[in-house]
């Protein structure tokens, strides 16, 4: 057992040693004719010497460019915004898009799928799955979970979490950052939005990530679910009172009739140009139960592949970030010109803590009113609260650095503080039962004003493929986005979703 | 064997805890943002030049350095360093780089097509020059 413990070890080091994901950068050439739509970011070269970069991309279709793009003249003295550009008057075009280092990625699997045959223990039973999570208060506060849809490297993004921790006598706010999931983080930004605020005002991040504070939040007399039930008691309070889709509307879903919602009145305040909407959710975990029982479990250890490679190519990101974008999230519709029209949209914000969001829907001239509709995939979400606020003004945030990351034992973590304090190409990577201790130095509060923080971060993480999903793994072909595939998750988290509850924070992997 | 399973978990996330490389993305890689060529640093005989690819030509590369336009001949540029971008398209030894650095060069250059003669003459007044300087500074 020595000699097998020992290789064991020898083996798992030197994998460890260039274990990781690795992106680089690749620039194409793209030929410059019909039909063809590239979003990634690209450079168009003109006649005339002037060139248009299209950050996000662009589509060529009936003989033009269009897009969104700023053109620099020769000398880069001057640039416009264009959105139309002749194809006739461009030479040359280049596409630039990030790759994932495929042979480093299988290497990843190696490591998972040995530990997972090796192991067999409890820790990869375990189903906690939630990207970052973040505790104040001595680890007794469970403030927020960071960028959860970020599953791959091309999803990297930021998020805005409102928190309720405050600083210590020393105007030290120390933040706990913890992997209790099967899964590898990658931190790649942490810094603090201070905003300053009267003591009857509300401060909370917008649906782009801005703070705004509201004040007047109130829950509106006309506010019912799609069977007609009223739910102003149910929402009227932060009080772990939530609204979640009834059963039988589950059960009755289909595919062509994936949805819940809930419709409500919002008045437009007095000399207001649009109405502000404030929710306290979370997602359910049905969210977890498509991505574990639906996109990778089936797919065993093929799943790698797809999380690595097939992510990395822009044409299955795109493919995947669209379906997501169309069927996730809360969605805010208006009805105007006898129809529900969309407005706004609310994206995932994870299963364990409750987050506070606010909508800011622009009314039109003449409107006191505005009929909403929020839909949602059926059983997607949890709402605690919801108001509307009677007045809304723009967050002037300070913006507070790390000042300090410490660890377990309590002694400075350099490195991990400098690859958290700049949106670079530096990452903290951290693996299931690691946790680190974030300070910032937001200082005493000034006398009679109150402050409220929110947590900016910005990263992605990568689930480990598990030994159960690979032992049983069914799927010939990865996985498509499709809506039958919700369905079939649906069908599953409604079997499971008491017992999966129950289980789900219980199973979390402890930090060390 | 659970117990000796357990600390081989153990052993292997600690060992994991050292491993971890970084790579670039398309947000983070400033050609692909803006419409300015890659920056490059070159060492020639006359000392560190730091500057942005403008054109790549059979001949040599135009760079920008200091406002002001230069043709470095591939001969003299001893080795360089190309921002933020494989070494494997890096210039170096005064050899004339193989067919494919230089196709990559050129995609990274501001003017990836090239400069018609009007345009250079164009580019080559905006610095108040009339003529591309050489690798003496």
């Amino acid at each position: 057992m020595n000699r097998f413990l020992f290789g064991a070890l020898l083996g798992a080091l030197a994998i460890s040693a260039a274990g990781c994901v690795f992106h680089f950068v690749q620039v194409q050439q793209v030929v410059p004719r019909d039909a063809v739509v590239v979003t990634s970011p690209v450079k168009a070269h003109l006649k005339d010497g002037s060139t248009v970069v299209y950050a996000n991309g662009v589509n060529v279709s009936g003989g033009t460019l269009l897009g969104a793009g700023v053109r620099y003249d020769l000398a880069l003295k001057q640039s416009t915004k264009v959105n139309t550009i002749p194809l006739d008057s461009v030479v040359g075009m280049e596409s630039f898009q990030t790759r994932v280092n495929g042979v480093k990625t299988a290497i990843v699997t190696t490591l998972v799928t040995a530990g997972a045959i090796v192991g067999g223990v409890a820790l990869f039973k375990a189903i906690f799955g939630s990207c970052p999570t973040v505790y104040s208060d001595n680890g007794t506060v469970a403030e927020a979970e960071l960028f959860s849809n970020s599953i791959a490297p091309l999803f990297e993004a930021r998020d805005v979490d409102r928190l309720l921790a405050q600083p210590d006598p020393n105007g030290i706010l120390r933040l706990e950052l913890r992997n209790e999931a099967m899964e590898t983080h990658y931190i790649n930004h942490l810094q603090i939005f201070e905003v300053s605020h009267a003591t009857d005002e509300f401060v909370l991040p917008d649906t782009q990530g801005h703070p705004v504070v509201v004040r007047g939040v109130r829950t509106p007399a006309d506010i019912a679910d799609r069977s007609g039930q009223d739910l102003r008691a149910t929402l009227s309070a932060a009080d772990n009172t939530f609204y979640r889709t009834d059963r039988r509307r589950i059960d009755s879903a289909t595919a062509d009739d994936l949805n819940d919602w809930i419709d409500l009145t919002a008045a437009v305040p007095d000399g207001a140009d649009s109405t502000t909407l404030v929710f306290r959710l979370r997602n359910s975990l049905l969210n977890t139960t498509l991505l574990y029982d639906v996109m990778l479990g089936p797919a065993g250890a093929r799943a790698i592949d797809w999380l690595g490679s097939g992510l990395a190519q822009i044409s299955t990101a795109v493919e995947l970030g669209r379906w997501h974008e169309r069927r996730a999230g809360l969605h805010i519709s208006v009805w105007r010109d006898g129809a529900y029209r969309e407005v706004a949209r609310i994206p995932d914000s994870g299963p364990i803590t409750w987050h506070d969001v606010a909508a800011v829907i622009p009314a039109q001239e003449g409107e006191k009113s505005l009929r909403i509709r929020l839909s949602f995939l059926a059983d997607q979400w949890r709402i605690d609260r919801f108001g509307v606020a009677s007045a809304e003004r723009e967050g002037a945030p300070r913006v507070i650095q790390i000042s300090e990351v410490t660890g377990s034992d309590g002694r400075p973590e350099n490195t991990a503080h400098d690859s958290m304090s700049a949106s670079d190409t530096r990452y903290l990577q951290t693996n299931p039962g690691q946790r680190f201790f974030v300070d910032f130095n937001v200082g005493r509060a000034p006398a009679g004003q109150s402050r409220t923080f929110l947590l900016s971060s910005q990263g992605y993480y990568t689930e480990w493929i598990r030994g159960s999903w690979i032992q049983t793994a069914s799927a010939k072909e990865p996985f498509t986005p499709t809506d039958q595939a919700i369905l079939g998750a649906l069908q599953q988290w409604a079997a499971t979703r008491e017992s999966f509850e129950a289980r789900f924070v219980k199973d979390r992997v402890p930090v060390h | 064997m659970a117990r000796v399973a357990g600390v081989l978990t153990l052993v292997i996330l600690a060992c994991l805890s050292n491993g971890c490389s970084f790579g670039m993305t398309t947000r983070k890689y400033p050609p692909a943002q803006g419409p300015t060529g890659v920056i490059m640093r070159l060492r020639t005989a006359q000392g560190q030049i730091s500057g942005e690819l403008i054109e790549v030509r059979d001949v040599g590369i135009v760079v920008l350095v200091d406002q002001k336009l230069r043709l470095l001949s591939y001969p003299v540029i001893l080795s360089s360093e190309v921002d933020r971008t494989d070494s494997r398209y890096a210039i170096s030894q005064g050899i004339v780089p193989k067919p494919d650095v230089q196709a990559h060069l050129r995609l990274l250059s501001r003017f990836p097509q090239g400069l018609t003669p009007e345009l250079m003459r164009q580019l080559l007044e905006t610095y108040g020059q009339t003529e591309l300087a050489g690798a003496n500074p």
